[in-house]
């Protein structure tokens, strides 16, 4: 990757970080109704600035600490477009709830600005910084209705588990440095001596990550973080985390392959290149590679038959959040030939992130007073009542659901194609059954919105910032499904700083794609 | 190099961090719990440490390095579950984190 200077790469996230400290410094000189009125607007103009200026992000890496490519382009860009999402309904649920403080907004910002810099960094003390900046502002967020017992219970829970999987994270990167002699991922061992220190680092690291996107063994925390939060802050919290998370696992998946390949230091990974892999890369990833199946199918089959069983909205969400991280995984299993390429991972990633923060958002709207309304009786017919955010609930439901024409389905078709092209027929099999068992309970969400009222209707009158933003992001959820070359195609550019031949995709072959959709002769 | 034998450093920092987790896992009280947490972080400062002095040149810069940025995060994240900690003695009346487990699984 070519170098990038300090100033361009980092405006979008200067930005977002100066509407953190401008919300913050305004905060208390406000009267309590004006600061849900002027404040998430403050923070709405100042992301909406730095997601156009993200999108002329220059792209390169930063003195191998952070990096800029497509993919982390455009995870920048989901991260962003969720926190507007977010805002917004932040906006709605506090001025609902005629809520004391205004600081939520400004913590959003500086958690969507950690998460950011998870998606850029290539780093191990980069990405643990991030993380941090990242997780301790949801931590605050979690915990935000004080008075609320299962908000503090929900805060306790995911803090301490929260804290304990950083520290075990932490304690990867520190066997890793002892290992390779650097803290930069893509930094092969010093000596043979060290190969088993640096797989075992690696591997805590993994671990401490996979907490953070909720994968089966560590998933527990999920439903009751989840629950606890005020509904707009699960959105936040669903979409924002799985990103970062994610770009933080890819980057490390894809540099452990070029290490274990026995490429010449790989220095900073292009997120969309493909990288080649010999035999003893393939050998010495075996082990990883089944267990991110493993997982994955069993966070499949927990996520989708717990969720089944809830009532609460919250918790059917945070147990499908668990089968959505088992879907990610399952785009992490190494390929039958030689290219690993995770761009079906990263189109899933950003549509999975602004569906859900918008269904949360969607959802805001019709759960009353403090959420009262989290259940699927409470919710009975507030989509009749109100038919705008009843329908834009239902385009974000049917997106994670998996239903075309949204971008959830070209996602999971995607990763879908990958398994079969990859040799894993039997897994996708029963990962297309799994994607049927999950619609189940989403359609069941929508047949309640949609159903007979049975109670009263939630109270109207949300400030028209959240109407605006989600209905931007609802035509976002069926627009996105015409771009996927863009994540799919390993980037020509990256492919040749690292040495590699440029993918064998001819130019005849892109163009008769009709619907956008990568053939499986393509890869 | 002289002193203390590299490896000797590390186990240390093992067992120490073994001594964390144990902690998180046994204990009902809130602080020992946070102490516990703090434990694991200072373990790993210590590994940083004691690989930073096997290594050589810019390889060891790293290794001093990453332990100030860790001591700054642990102190951030203090903060937090100290507040954290006022917020639900508040609610509950209690540090036993027993109490903390309404919430159906």
């Amino acid at each position: 990757m070519p170098p990038v200077d300090l100033f361009p790469l980092f405006l979008p996230l200067t930005l977002v970080i100066a509407g953190a400290l401008i919300v913050l410094g305004f905060e208390p000189f406000l009267q309590r109704a004006s600061k849900h009125r002027l404040l998430p607007w403050l923070a709405a103009i100042l992301l909406v600035a730095a997601g156009a200026v993200q999108a002329g992000a220059p792209t390169g890496s930063l003195h191998g600490i952070f990096a800029m490519d497509t993919p982390r382009l455009w995870m920048c860009e989901a991260i962003i477009i969720s926190t507007l999402i977010a805002i917004g309904g932040l906006q709605m649920s506090l001025a609902r709830d005629d809520y004391p403080g205004g600081e939520a907004y400004s913590l959003s910002l500086f958690g969507a600005a950690g998460a950011m810099l998870m998606v850029m960094a290539v780093d191990t003390l980069a990405l643990f910084v991030a993380l941090e900046l990242m997780s301790l502002s949801i931590y605050a967020l979690v915990g935000m209705r004080r008075n609320r017992r299962e908000s503090n219970e929900a805060l306790f829970k995911y803090f301490v588990m929260g804290a304990v999987f950083s520290a075990i994270f932490l304690y990867g990167a520190a066997l890793s440095y002892g290992a390779t002699g650097s803290t930069a991922f893509g930094h092969p061992w010093r000596d043979e001596a060290h190969r088993g220190l640096f797989l075992f680092g690696q591997v805590l690291m993994l671990i401490g990550l996979l907490f953070k996107v909720g994968v089966v063994p560590f998933h527990f925390w999920t439903a009751d973080a989840y629950t606890g939060a005020p509904v707009a802050v699960t959105g936040f919290m669903g979409a924002v985390v799985k990103v970062g998370g994610f770009a933080a696992i890819g980057t490390l998946w894809l540099n452990l392959a070029a290490v274990a390949s026995g490429m010449p230091i790989p220095g900073v990974l292009d997120l969309g290149a493909a990288v080649t892999l010999n035999q003893t890369g393939k050998d010495l990833l075996a082990h990883y590679n089944l267990a991110f199946l493993v997982l994955g199918l069993l966070s499949l089959v927990l996520g989708n038959f717990s969720a089944l069983k809830q009532t609460s909205i919250r918790r059917i969400i945070a147990f499908s959040s668990i089968s959505h991280a088992g879907y990610m995984l399952l785009a992490l299993a190494l390929p039958i030939g030689e290219k690993l390429q995770l761009g079906s991972l990263w189109f899933y990633v950003v549509g999975y992130a602004i569906a859900t923060a918008g269904a949360l958002s969607a959802f805001t709207a019709l759960a009353g007073k403090e959420d009262i309304n989290d259940n699927l009786s409470g919710i009975a017919g507030q989509g009749r009542a109100r038919p705008f955010y009843g329908l834009l609930l239902t385009i974000f439901l049917v997106s994670i659901a998996g239903v075309p024409p949204t971008v959830g389905f070209l996602g999971k078709y995607l990763i879908f194609q990958d398994l079969v092209v990859r040799g894993d027929v039997k897994i996708a099999i029963f990962a297309m059954i799994m994607a049927v068992v999950g619609a189940a309970y989403y359609f069941r969400t929508l047949v309640a919105v949609w159903a007979a009222p049975s109670c009263e209707p939630a109270k109207a009158g949300p400030p028209v910032l959240s109407g605006w933003v989600l209905a931007g992001a609802a035509v976002l959820t069926l627009v996105l499904i015409g771009w996927p070359n863009a994540l799919i195609r390993p980037d020509p550019a990256g492919a040749a700083n690292l040495g590699l031949s440029a993918p064998a995709a001819p130019a005849a072959e892109q163009a008769v794609l009709p619907t956008g959709l990568a053939t499986a002769a393509t890869r | 190099m002289n002193g203390i034998d590299p490896t000797n450093v590390q186990v240390l920092a093992a067992v120490l961090f073994a001594l964390g987790v144990a902690v998180v896992l046994t204990r009902r009280n809130v602080f020992l719990l946070l102490m516990g947490v703090e434990l694991m972080l200072n373990a790993v400062n210590l590994s940083f440490v004691g690989f930073s002095r096997e290594l050589s040149g810019n390889e060891s810069l790293w290794g001093q390095m990453t332990p100030l940025f860790i001591i700054a995060i642990a102190a951030a994240e203090a903060c937090v579950g100290l507040a954290m900690v006022i917020c639900i003695v508040r609610g509950r009346d209690t540090l036993d984190s027993d109490a903390f487990a309404d919430m159906k699984e």
